[in-house]
């Protein structure tokens, strides 16, 4: 087996089955795919490629989950074993003024999270990469995926990335080239707006006629409060403040976990228009709202992270594969709103994309047509019921909170339709913000002018909160952000915008220098890096690509 | 001929998490682990080697507990072709002195030793971060009797011998060794390489082989607690007993450099001076004490020369060995060795900052250092053997022998 793996052509090996990322979705699909060979007596490879250092240490979530996803993938045993933290047991919703708060006497629709599990999505990852080796999956992580092996214009595998460069991508002594991976079916499941993913969609034109995908850029910490300051289960959702009704969608999340540590977080749509709005500021900011000061005095950070998450919903969803490759999870853009609830369709995806691919590669056939069953799969589930009903969520708050809210309340009644006005579009993100000259709202220092010195105590900079996020670049290495036309980027995302990513960034990668001239150029430190990808996401005029570093870089969550 | 290189490798926790056990031995169990830095440097130098040299036989050896395969795989994935455990609960609490035994007794084990007829080159980390002795590779040098080349950047071989660049002060030296040889690196050469894909699919199944100290035959006296002539008798965590001082804050260079003027305008960054605390009454050790001295007395330090003066850590060794020496009581002395070329007149320096009496070793071949010769003359050099050994160094009748006195 080996011989046959570890090809003649030096860097090259292969397999059949290859998943690209062990997140949820990525190894359900393993998980699944294992014992559907196991079943069939079929004793076909399968291999996991994963960029993190370790399996979790790229997973960022609330994490709270529904189980029904897992209970199928797993056995009784297995899912009984599975790192939950707590069963939520306390679940409420606030209404945030900047001192003071409203609770909710009712769930908002779709938001009752009762018999759901509160968990660490990285404790749940690494669970299940444990059962995914137990049943001879293959799993490396530490390695980066940088490039689609095509052959006559279709995908036959990928590329790793080549290690001991420098700066300029010349050769150093240590130089280590990437290896190239065969295989008959590859799956992708990188996560959020994943970079092959994004490629796989250009080339193939897979979302030709659908809405642009829109995302939120959520920013989580983990703290250790005093004992008793909340029970572990308890769930609080916030909206309002820090954000404005007709600026920001979003809202907080604060989830109390075992031995004392609390799980929270902002979550805020990227489709806002004030090209200097800071969301890691605007966190900081909610975190000195009275009633989660309270929660935290005392308390001291352990991590920090962030990510972002594909909120187009049903409408957003491009076709999900073609010859021998699939795409699963977030990358898809399985999203449930307004819950945010993605983890069960990921791993529910994972699940249809094995099932495809066993049988595809039984067949011999792992063409587009071979592998169309995975479409069908997806719409028979739950991932057509969940998301088809809230297709038209989100667009409808592009305009506003209250605009949205009445928009949604028919929706409820008409079963996600839009009976006045048909389906309804998206607006891109990185058309949105508006320039500098041009916006008329307050700008977001204005806006929160006191509250903006952080104390590290209860609120910290972005430097410190990366230093949290324990994020480390080799520094020989070509930088992984890249600015894609140098000249359209002063003009326009310096000249006209000011250069938002300064402030989206959650990172603090992007420095806006200014010499004595008056002269602007950006500064990258790419090594901050969190890979959220917001700034490939947001960057006004596609201003920048987010590619992916070495292999292990990154950050390295413990419990997000 | 076919070249072996041979590395040593550990496994130490990720320095951000070590911490130590009850018993004053590191808990391994409970942080996450890399290669030890050093012995990354010297894994890289390894397959350096090779490329010159494609037909190299590439081991790593380790000496440690069973959680030392991961770090054994990941050499493997990096292009090492063998790897060796040396593991067993006996071995705990081995202090270098029966480390560096115990690795000679596996390369022995595995066929290299001084008589091998086939040429070797053992390439080790400096130092370790969980440990910062720098004892282990001379150590198995020493015990397999072969030359050493410590604090080296880079090697290359020419199938017989090693010529390999050591840093040193100021500059380096371009050291040429006979093989078998034994050489420390240091973390500043070339960075240890990424393993590859392919790689780490060969290494997940290639075996490590794993000894116990039966396998190879090491008597069970001479390691463990009860082989180690030193212990850790304490760790203590440093802790500043001033608050820190904030100089400046700020997140651009404008900010940065106004902050600082302000702070130092109003005085924010002026240090407050304690008092001295009384010092404590220093209580004897209780663990049973031992006299090895055997009679000998006196405090022997040494006093290294660079570019024709005394270095300064040469100079503030003197410090520690006056207090000692006081507090040794029964008029302890305090006496130095200086080692060099004319160095008579540096002497002088070293009574005044303390030493009672130096031993000047004056001879146009002990100019540079070197580890043979210089290691010599210490043990010859002291009081009671001078007189006797003059007459037995006849060769040497030329190297100029004085003491200086206050």
């Amino acid at each position: 087996m080996l011989e046959g793996d570890l090809m003649s052509d030096s860097n090259t090996v292969r397999t059949d089955l290859l998943i690209i990322g062990a997140g949820p979705a990525g190894l359900a699909a393993a998980i699944h795919a294992a014992d559907r060979f196991k079943d069939n007596a079929d004793s076909r490879k399968i291999m996991v490629i994963e960029k993190g250092k370790e399996v979790g240490s790229h997973i960022l979530s609330g994490a709270v989950l529904k189980t029904e996803a897992l209970r199928e993938l797993l056995n009784d045993e297995e899912f009984h074993a599975l790192p939950f933290d707590s069963e939520v047991m306390v679940d409420e919703t606030f209404k945030l003024s900047e001192s003071g708060s409203l609770k909710l006497p009712m769930h908002l629709p779709y938001m009752n999270n009762a018999g759901n599990q509160i968990a660490s999505l990285g404790a749940i990852c690494r669970y299940l990469a444990t059962l995914a080796e137990a049943r001879g999956v293959e799993i490396y992580s530490g390695f980066a995926v940088d490039d689609i092996w095509y052959e006559e214009g279709k995908v036959v595998g990928v590329k790793t990335k080549d290690t001991g460069v420098d700066h300029q991508g010349k050769r150093l002594k240590n130089f280590q080239e990437g290896t190239k991976v065969r295989a008959d079916i590859t799956i992708f499941a990188e996560g959020s707006h994943g970079s092959l993913a994004q490629k796989l969609l250009k080339r193939f034109d897979l979302d030709g006629g659908k809405n642009p995908q829109i995302y939120s850029l959520g920013i989580k910490e983990l703290w250790s409060v005093p004992q008793g300051r909340i029970e572990a289960g308890t769930l609080y959702h916030t909206f309002g403040y820090p954000l404005r009704s007709d600026e920001e969608f979003g809202g907080g999340f604060i989830y109390g976990l075992q031995d004392n540590k609390v799980a929270l977080g902002l979550v805020v749509g990227l489709d806002y228009a004030d090209p200097t709005f800071d969301i890691h500021a605007a966190m900081q900011v909610w975190k000195q709202h009275p009633k989660i000061a309270d929660l935290l005095k005392d308390g001291s950070l352990m991590e920090y992270g962030a990510k972002t998450l594909p909120e187009g919903g049903y409408l957003s969803m491009p076709k999900l594969y073609d010859d021998n490759f699939m795409i699963v999870g977030y990358s898809a853009g399985l999203v449930a709103m307004p819950a945010l609830k993605g983890v069960h369709l990921a791993v529910t995806s994972g699940m249809c994309a094995a099932k495809t691919a066993v049988v595809a590669l039984f067949k011999k056939d792992t063409t587009s047509a071979g592998l169309s069953r995975y479409a069908e799969l997806i719409e028979a589930s739950r991932i057509h019921e969940e998301l088809y009903a809230v297709r038209n969520f989100r667009q409808s708050f592009q305009g506003g909170l209250f605009q949205g809210a009445m928009k949604f309340g028919v929706q409820l009644l008409s079963r996600g339709s839009c009976p006045f006005s048909g389906d309804l579009k998206t607006e891109p993100d990185e058309t949105t913000l508006q320039p500098l000259s041009e916006y008329r709202g307050v700008p977001f220092k204005e806006r929160f002018a006191e509250k903006l010195h952080f104390d590290k105590k209860l609120t910290f900079d972005k430097v410190t909160s990366v230093f949290y996020s324990k994020a480390m670049h080799d520094e020989e290495q070509v930088p992984h952000l890249h600015i894609n036309d140098l000249e359209r980027f002063k003009r326009i995302n310096i000249g006209q915008y000011g250069a938002p990513c300064q402030y989206f960034c959650p990172a603090e990668v992007y420095e806006l220098h200014v010499d004595k001239e008056g002269d602007k150029t950006l500064r990258i430190h790419a090594e901050n890096c969190v890979h959220c990808k917001t700034c490939d996401i947001k960057s006004p005029a596609n201003g920048i690509t987010w590619s992916v570093p070495y292999g292990g870089d990154g950050p390295d969550y413990d419990y997000m | 001929m076919a070249l072996t290189i041979i590395s040593l490798m550990k496994q130490v926790p990720l320095p951000s998490e070590m911490r130590m056990g009850e018993d004053g031995l590191m808990d391994r169990t409970k942080a996450k682990s890399i290669i030890n830095i050093d012995c990354s440097f010297a894994l890289e130098a390894g397959l350096q080697l090779k490329k010159e040299h494609p037909d190299a036989k590439l081991i790593v050896c380790s000496m440690g507990p069973p959680s030392f395969e991961v770090s054994l795989k990941k050499a493997l994935a990096m292009g090492y072709d063998e790897a060796y455990l040396l593991s067993d609960r006996k071995l705990g609490g081995s202090d270098t002195y029966a480390t560096g035994l115990a690795l000679s007794k596996l390369l022995e084990h595995l066929g290299f030793s001084k008589k091998s007829k086939e040429p070797f080159v053992i390439v080790a980390g400096r130092q370790t971060s969980d440990g910062d002795t720098a004892h282990v590779p001379s150590q198995v040098a020493e015990n397999m009797g072969i030359p050493q080349a410590t604090f080296i950047e880079t090697l290359e071989s020419d199938g017989e011998h090693i010529v390999a660049k050591r840093i040193i002060e100021g500059g380096y030296q371009m050291m040429r060794l006979p093989m078998p040889c034994a050489l420390s690196l240091t973390p500043t050469g070339i960075p240890p390489r990424r393993p590859n894909l392919k790689g780490a699919m060969r290494a997940r199944h290639q075996k490590i082989t794993v000894f116990n100290v039966d396998d190879i035959g090491i008597d069970h006296s001479k390691i463990g607690l009860s082989g180690s002539p030193t212990i850790v008798a304490k760790v203590t965590n440093i802790v500043s007993d001033r608050a820190p001082v904030m100089m400046s804050e700020g997140g651009d260079a404008k900010t940065l450099v106004s902050d600082l003027i302000t702070n130092i305008e109003s005085g924010k960054t002026s240090l407050e001076t304690k008092e001295k605390k009384a010092a404590k009454a220093k209580k004897r050790p209780d663990f049973p004490e031992v006299d090895f001295r055997q009679g000998a007395r006196g405090i022997l330090t040494w006093a290294e020369i660079a570019e024709g003066e005394i270095i300064r850590p040469s100079l503030e060794l003197l410090t520690p060995a006056r207090e000692l020496a006081n507090a040794l009581g029964n008029e302890t002395k305090v006496m130095t060795l200086l080692i060099g070329d004319h160095v008579d007149a540096l002497a002088q320096t070293l009574i005044e900052y303390g030493s009672d009496e130096v031993i000047v070793v004056n001879d146009k071949r002990l100019k540079e250092y070197l580890v043979l010769p210089f290691a010599t003359i210490f043990p010859i050099s002291l009081p009671i053997l001078i007189r006797k050994l003059l007459f037995l160094l006849q060769p040497r009748q030329d190297v100029n022998w004085h003491r200086v006195l206050v």
